[in-house]
């Protein structure tokens, strides 16, 4: 088996998912300036409600895609409903507020999600019923495995649709607009508080699909997986250029792939004496990394451009 | 007829700062009128507060609609478009979605497009840099590019801020031009300029104003005639 290739495909997997992650963080940031910290918790709300559904359902007499389908469109309602509750009860109150006001409330929106969750929830691993195809191709000497396939074409495909959205429709024109100056947004007859309504529902419905994706793949959901991978997500937002849609994509992208090829060749690289259990480190190398030499991240305008 | 816009005693502030005091003023559909007065007698603000980006204290009414205390999106939706000092223009985005957004109330896709592709024939210099970045414009072309957005949105009344500030003469001509050609006749415009002579011949009636407060008010001619206007604002007296 190729390790390379093999860590290639686990890294774009894992990518794609970040990637789709960090679109609500750049998303949000892009619009309003704001650093959405409970993100990473939709995420994980997104992959609790889909499995509860899903395990609900398992052993019912529906088809398993319907039962699949299910479980990721409630998780999609339930996210964006949480996103716009989130935005109104939270963040608009502080819209004018010193930018540390929303930053301190958006974590402690976080921390609240979290506990909600493992009240609801309870604190053990949530496995995913084995409903899944367990099929895999062979690509050149790698697995890739149908579970892999299916996160792969799913999130292209949303990123496709959401890059044609902001650019080519009037509705993204309308949010590039927003996000340049709600004030002048204002003056063309756009209500931005309607615009940033619309960004935290395809923002958190994102989250809802990339929750359910990744509990997929691990084959499980846990009420503290949204703070490592929002965390990562954030950093991958920040590699791309926060505030930049493509670049949350190509900053997934290559997080996911820095990850997965850090934790193949580590072991062997430094002897055995660190493991692929260090895999989590290198999201936050390449975070402390970019701020150093690109704090604009790699798509991203300075600060000075964006005003 | 009822004005297209009714101020009664409107006043703003910034902190302590009485910007606007007690302004009263009022503007008929397609009438031309202008607001003149020295840097800093409250003449942004009063048109800031007109579009819902001040607030105000006061009663603003359009058409027999009361504006005031409305958020700066429904006031525009009421047909009032503002061209702010400094143009407005979306930097980032490109000449050609700068005007879409323009007409982003607009409901009928077809005839803007069709009103779009007649700004551009009328103006070559937009047409050529269609996709280009609209911060890229230089500042006349990003004026017209900014009144020419907001004429998109067919509104009732267009308010412009000091749309000659920072052109060249020739520049000037260009946007003054292109506003005698608009073909809206029922088109009211408020024009603030501190250029008095060009804003007097262009308007039909006019408003001084001096430190927050209307001072003199009277037709074009009779402005253009009065001593006091000549003293301060056209620089006869030397």
């Amino acid at each position: 088996m190729d390790i390379f290739l093999q860590q290639l495909i686990n890294g774009l997997v894992l990518g794609s998912v970040y990637a789709l992650i960090a679109l609500g963080y750049t998303m949000v940031y892009g619009i309003l300036g704001l650093i959405n910290f409970a993100h990473g918790e939709i995420t994980m709300i997104g992959a609790m409600l889909a499995l509860a559904v899903i395990t609900h359902l398992t052993g019912s007499a529906l088809p398993i895609p319907v039962i699949l389908l299910a479980g990721l469109l409630t998780a999609i309602a339930g996210c964006s409903a949480l996103g716009l509750l989130i935005e109104r009860i939270a963040y608009r109150p502080l819209r004018h507020a010193p930018r540390l006001a929303p930053l301190i409330t958006a974590i402690g929106v976080s921390i609240i999600l979290q506990n909600l969750a493992m009240l609801i929830w309870g604190r053990q691993y949530i496995s995913f019923p084995p409903l899944l195809p367990q099929g895999w191709i062979d690509v050149a000497g790698a697995r890739l495995t149908d579970v892999q396939l299916i996160i792969l074409i799913t999130s292209a495909l949303l990123m496709l649709i959401l890059d044609s959205l902001v650019r080519r429709t009037p509705l993204g024109r309308a949010m590039r607009a927003t996000a340049q100056s709600p004030r002048l947004a204002g003056l063309m007859g756009i209500d931005a508080n309607r615009i940033i309504a619309v960004t935290f529902v395809i923002g958190s419905s994102l989250a809802a699909i990339g929750g359910f994706l990744v509990s997929a793949y691990y084959g499980l959901a846990h009420y503290y997986m949204g703070f490592l991978l929002g965390l990562k997500a954030f950093s991958a937002a920040v590699l791309g250029g926060i505030g930049n849609i493509r670049g949350a994509m190509l900053g997934g992208l290559l997080l996911g792939i820095i990850e997965s090829l850090g934790a193949g060749y580590i072991g062997p690289l430094t002897h055995g004496l660190f493991g692929s259990n260090y895999q989590d480190v290198f999201a936050f190398f390449v975070l402390i990394a970019i701020l150093i030499i690109r704090p604009a991240g790699l798509l991203g305008e300075s600060t000075a451009d964006r005003a | 007829m009822k004005p297209i816009l009714h101020i009664d005693k409107v006043s703003v502030h910034y902190g302590k700062l009485h910007a606007v005091q007690h302004v009263s003023l009022s503007v008929m559909p397609g009438e031309r009128v202008c607001l003149i007065g020295a840097n800093g007698a409250g003449k942004t603000s009063l048109l800031n507060a007109i579009a819902g980006l001040l607030p105000a204290s006061g009663h603003i009414e359009s058409n027999g609609h009361t504006i005031s205390h409305q958020p700066a999106h429904q006031i525009a939706s009421r047909g009032i478009a503002l061209v702010p000092e400094g143009r407005g223009i979306f930097k980032q985005l490109s000449v050609l979605e700068n005007l879409q957004l323009g007409a982003w109330l607009r409901k009928d896709v077809v005839s803007v497009q069709h009103d779009i592709n007649r700004i551009f024939d009328t103006f070559p210099r937009l047409a050529e840099r269609r996709a280009q970045r609209a911060g890229q414009l230089s500042g006349g072309e990003q004026q017209l590019l900014a009144i020419q957005r907001a004429l998109l949105a067919q509104p009732r009344l267009l308010l412009l801020d000091e749309p000659s500030m920072g052109l060249a003469p020739i520049m000037t001509n260009v946007i003054y031009q292109s506003l005698e050609q608009q073909q809206h006749p029922d088109l009211a415009i408020l024009l603030v300029e501190q250029n008095a002579s060009l804003a007097l011949r262009f308007g039909q009636r006019g408003y001084v104003m001096e430190t927050g407060r209307i001072t003199l008010t009277g037709s074009s001619q009779n402005l253009l005639n009065n001593p006091q206007v000549q003293a301060a604002y056209l620089g006869h007296a030397d």
